[in-house]
């Protein structure tokens, strides 16, 4: 066995803790090494003084401390999870609520909607005020938006060459006239 | 890290959903303004609108939200020449609407790869000097065919703005 090995397995030797053949290797060795048997005085030596070494109950002061600090570090463990995500869930609610406090803020400025001349929402029972202006961008002008294709239309005519078509336009044409 | 990622992931995620509620928002507010500062008349008409509009199919509906975001897609140059053409319909006789109406009814009953090739043409001329694009308009087919009337009516109609 080699001196390294000797050396990491003293402290289970000391301990009982070895299979016999393994305790055997390791006395002879001791025999013929001189650091492995030095490093085994020494370590019986730190037993020696360890088994002198009386159990003294340490003073209640001193006992909670060590007790609170060990608590603490058990906290800790937790933070290490609870911090980031608390601080997660705070620039989230902190996030919405500056949202819709700017939100809500905007809608206060506002003036509170004029009031409709009465003729007209009796006369139209099923008009929801907040879907008029909801789609009033669309409404002001939606005569307009209805007709636009038709006049985007208008500049494709001139370029539609569909002599048969133009056949049918002839023949109503000469209809018309022969009518009136 | 891995936590700033997802803090970073969540706040952004936050933003979009609150960007597609101010959006909402602003239009709605920008809609109100609009509401308060018009007139009575202006109301009625709108409240007309809305009345027609409310019992139009979906379809309808979908049609002129479309239009709208259309129209709002175009230059500046091409929305005042299209509200402009509007103003010129408009104007029109209720006779000379029909006959508008009856020209452009031709257009829906073409194939599509017509219509493709008439937009890919007026994409072309529509860069010429107006009265090159005049002459041209002079030598179609759909000119020789119109009236002396219809001619006035597409000509104010076709050069709106030139």
């Amino acid at each position: 066995m080699e001196c390294k090995v000797i050396r990491e397995m003293l402290t289970a030797y000391h301990d009982g803790e070895l299979a016999d053949e393994v305790v055997r290797n390791i006395e002879e060795h001791a025999t013929i090494c001189h650091l492995c048997r030095k490093g085994d005085l020494e370590l019986n030596d730190a037993w020696h003084i360890l088994e002198m070494w009386e159990d003294i109950d340490p003073p209640g002061k001193i006992r909670m401390e060590v007790l609170s600090h060990i608590a603490t570090q058990r906290k800790m463990r937790w933070a290490k999870f609870v911090i980031p995500v608390a601080a997660a869930a705070i620039v989230i609610v902190v996030s919405l609520v500056f949202r819709f406090a700017g939100l809500q803020h905007e809608k206060q400025n506002q003036m509170p909607l004029p009031a409709l001349p009465m003729q007209l929402t009796a006369q139209h029972l099923d008009f929801n005020e907040d879907e008029l202006i909801a789609n009033l961008h669309v409404l002001r002008d939606e005569e307009f938006y209805d007709t636009m294709e038709e006049l985007v239309n208008i500049d494709y005519l001139p370029l539609i060459d569909d002599p048969k078509q133009m056949e049918r336009d002839r023949q109503r044409s000469s209809l018309d006239a022969a009518l009136t | 890290m891995k936590w700033s990622i997802l803090i970073l992931l969540m706040f952004s995620f936050v933003l979009l959903q609150g960007d597609y509620a101010v959006a909402d928002d602003t239009r709605m507010s920008r809609n109100k303004v609009l509401w308060e500062s018009m007139s009575a008349e202006e109301k009625k008409r709108v409240i007309q609108n809305y009345c027609e509009w409310k019992s139009s199919t979906p379809e309808r509906k979908e049609r002129i939200r479309r239009n709208y975001r259309e129209f709002h897609g175009l230059s500046l140059e091409d929305q005042q020449r299209l509200k402009e053409r509007y103003r010129q319909y408009r104007s029109l006789e209720p006779a000379g609407r029909d006959r508008v109406k009856r020209r452009l009814d031709r257009i829906d009953s073409l194939p599509a790869d017509s219509r493709v090739q008439a937009q890919k043409r007026y994409a072309r001329d529509r860069e010429m000097p107006a009265h090159e694009r005049m002459q041209h308009l002079k030598q179609s087919r759909f000119w020789k065919n119109l009236s002396e009337e219809e001619k006035e009516i597409f000509q104010k109609l076709i050069f709106t703005g030139n």
